[in-house]
């Protein structure tokens, strides 16, 4: 219950100053013409949109408190990318609305209304960070840059949010006349700003990271490396199927910091991650050699088993093996019955098939079921079923390609697979 | 989620495209518009106004119809008129220093402002400020000054020209006074303090109370008052002796000098209790000049009532 507390709290933190507005000034006033209508639907926009665009930089502070209440850093994420869309969508509306109010009375008004220059600093500055957060959200939805470029871009978005705090609470407005909404936003203003600069410019100083040095190298299949990383000084301890946001220190490679699902089992005194070439990033990592320093920040992610002894399916795709490869490795912890079905092209692609099949051997509760898409095409919820007794009762883990994941979590679900007993590692990160 | 901020982001550019282009073509047309708006407005008033103008016209000064038609030509930021509650207001040297900006209020230059006036959250010193820009009652008339030089045709100012009204008064009262809906047309008689009586000055621009059974006539002060006028204005009319008791030994002086009677008593010379009000601090705007009815303000109202 716990991790779904988070999403419950910022959406009525978001919505929260409209509450303080409804107080501020009766209801038929607000709402007692076209124009007003508009207007004080205008100005909810503008309330949620701020309340959510600030919130949103606490969703980005990585801080690990954050992943009791939303389930995995990874689903804070999910909630960070959702939350900045409708944040996004709410600003939009909040000067069209208000400038449509106008319409009945003075189309040119409505016109001027829209026009962001020789108007009042505190106009001029919404305007600005309208449109620097546009151009910003433009990149990140419709743009092919590179993961390092758009993180970069990612700092000027506390500008954007420096100009719409100075246009919330100056502006001449229920914010700046009502004492309650605007405390409020004034200490939205400031968390959202201190988040931002916690984790974009005081990050060095703040942010606990411990130092590895990369070890051996593995090539593990023609797209995979499994990179071994030694502490240095301090080792961080993991539990299974957590990740690490690692940033390698090397002229070749871009020095941002990437996650990594971690595949080392609990007990390993290495840090191990496995790495596909897949993007640009990743595709550099080629160049990554042994005794290049790197830095980790973690372990983050909730992706490990909620009951201990209850019988488990757990569902890769591709990739998506890390994580059970890091449960298959310190299998000794685990107490109960466990199918893994990997889903491949076909036998050469596997990573790590053959450690599996290692694992397995030695361990009579532990199955590895090999699936080859090359040769029976996709797989099903029903074929899982029909390989894996005791489905019905047993919790599933999925991790795999997103596409596939959704796919096989709709087939669960609608093979009565209660939702409480299905658990999956969705990895997409910005 | 991208689909979503993909549509909002359409919507956006959509509308904000579309109104800035109506607004430019609006603002061509609206420009026709004014241009046989005056002409008609000028042709109306030499008609009716015509016995009034020459009266007025022999003191130098010429009648002017605070008509809707006249408030709708002074509609941009360099001449904006405003109709609030049946108020007309010049806001054009206001125009910049509004906190909202001008943008704000250049839409309703030339309307009526009433419903955006009171639903945005203005102070009560905004409210107080008002008074200031007050040019005349809608549907009254006021006395302009006309140049020599100018001829009947022209007494209509043009937008943007300096309106002027002159301090005289047209109509025969002695004392210049305020425009309130309750202000008697009578001119010189006994009137009864009574509660009722006091009940009929309830206005910000006409604002009498009781305190401790002695009746003042503070309108004048109002825009003086150290809480702002929004404090004072629900007590106009009314008995406001528990609302004022917390005030200073000093708040008591003050509040002497606009004594009127006592309650219950009577007193002569209605007129002058109630001049000296809100309007003669208006440095630009001095006494407009009434003959609105309570008949034609009827009138108005229901105008107004089918925007």
């Amino acid at each position: 219950m716990k991790e779904k507390l988070g999403n419950f709290i910022f959406v009525y933190l978001s919505i929260a100053p409209v509450f303080l507005w409804i107080a501020a000034k009766p209801l038929n006033l607000r709402f007692q013409n076209f124009s007003s209508t508009l207007s004080s639907f205008g100005q909810i926009t503008g309330l949620i949109g701020m309340s959510m665009f600030a919130l949103n930089f606490v969703l980005a502070t990585r801080s690990k408190f954050l992943e009791d209440y939303f389930g995995g850093m990874n689903k804070v994420y999910t909630s960070h990318r959702i939350f900045g869309s409708l944040s996004f969508i709410f600003i939009l509306f909040h000067p069209i609305l208000l400038a449509l109010r106008y319409v009945p009375v003075s189309i040119e008004g409505a016109a001027y209304s829209l026009f962001p220059l020789g108007q009042p600093i505190w106009i001029t500055s919404g305007f600005i960070s309208l449109f620097a957060l546009m151009l910003f959200l433009v990149l990140i939805f419709y743009s092919s840059l590179p993961y390092n470029v758009l993180k970069f871009t990612h700092k000027f978005i506390g500008l954007s949010f420096f100009f719409a705090g100075l246009h919330a609470l100056f502006i001449p407005s229920d914010v700046s006349n009502f004492f309650p909404l605007k405390a409020y936003f004034i200490f939205l203003t400031i968390a959202g700003l201190s988040c931002f600069l916690y984790r974009s410019v005081l990050e060095k100083y703040l942010i606990k990271k411990y130092k590895y040095i990369v070890g051996d190298i593995v090539l593990v299949n023609n797209k995979t490396i499994e990179v071994s990383l030694v502490p240095a000084l301090e080792s961080m301890d993991h539990q299974s199927g957590q990740f690490v946001f690692v940033s390698f220190k090397s002229k070749d490679i871009s020095s941002e910091s990437h996650p990594f699902s971690i595949s080392s089992g609990e007990n390993d005194k290495n840090l191990r991650v496995s790495i596909k070439f897949l993007g640009d990033y990743t595709s550099k990592l080629i160049n990554l050699r042994k005794g290049t320093p790197a830095e980790i920040e973690g372990p983050f992610g909730r992706f490990c088993c909620s009951d201990k002894n209850k019988n488990k399916v757990w569902i890769a795709g591709g990739i998506g093996i890390t994580p059970f490869l890091s449960m298959a490795r310190s299998i000794e912890n685990q107490n109960c019955n466990i199918d893994l079905v990997y889903i491949i092209k076909n036998e050469n692609d596997g990573a790590h098939l053959e450690e599996l099949r290692e694992i397995s051997k030695n361990n009579s509760r532990f199955r590895i079921l090999p699936y080859f898409s090359q040769i029976h095409g996709r797989i099903t919820a029903s074929f899982i079923r029909n390989v894996c007794p005791g489905f019905e009762n047993r919790e599933i883990y999925l991790c795999g390609p997103p596409q596939m994941m959704k796919s096989l979590k709709d087939q669960l679900l609608s093979l009565k697979i209660p939702s409480g007993n299905i658990f999956s590692e969705e990895f997409k990160m910005l | 989620m991208k689909w979503l901020v993909t549509i909002a982001l359409f919507v956006f550019w959509a509308v904000f495209a579309s109104t800035l282009a109506a607004g430019l073509v609006f603002y061509q047309k609206t420009k026709d518009i004014n241009k046989v708006l005056s002409i008609k407005t000028e042709q109306a008033e030499q008609g009716s106004t015509l016995t009034k103008e020459s009266l007025a016209s022999n003191q130098g000064s010429t009648l002017m119809s605070l008509t809707k038609d006249e408030v709708a030509k002074h509609n941009k930021a360099s001449d904006c008129w405003m109709t609030i509650d049946n108020k007309i207001y010049n806001f054009t040297s206001y125009m910049n220093q509004h906190p909202g900006g001008p943008a704000t209020i250049t839409p309703y230059c030339g309307k009526d402002g009433t419903s955006a006036f009171v639903d945005k959250p203005h102070s009560k010193a905004a409210f107080s400020m008002l008074t200031d820009y007050y040019v005349g009652a809608l549907n009254s008339k006021i006395a302009v000054k006309t140049s020599n030089a100018v001829t009947n045709n022209s007494t209509t100012p043009k937008p943007g020209s300096a309106l002027k009204p002159v301090a005289k008064v047209i109509y025969n009262s002695p004392t210049p006074f305020v425009p309130t809906q309750a202000t008697p047309q009578v001119q010189s008689t006994q009137v009864n303090l009574t509660t009722s009586e006091v009940a009929n000055h309830s206005s910000l621009s006409d604002c009498w109370m009781i305190v401790s059974g002695k009746v003042y006539n503070v309108t004048s002060y109002i825009p003086s008052h150290p809480g702002g006028s929004g404090t004072i204005a629900p007590y106009c009319g009314k008995d406001a002796t528990s609302a004022f008791s917390g005030h200073s030994q000093n708040a008591n002086n003050i509040l002497g000098s606009y004594y009127i009677g006592d309650l219950n008593s009577s007193v002569s010379s209605p007129s002058s209790s109630s001049a000296g009000s809100g309007v003669s601090t208006n440095p630009q705007v001095t006494n407009p000049v009434i003959t609105n009815s309570p008949s034609n303000r009827r009138g108005s109202r229901g105008d107004d009532d089918d925007d």
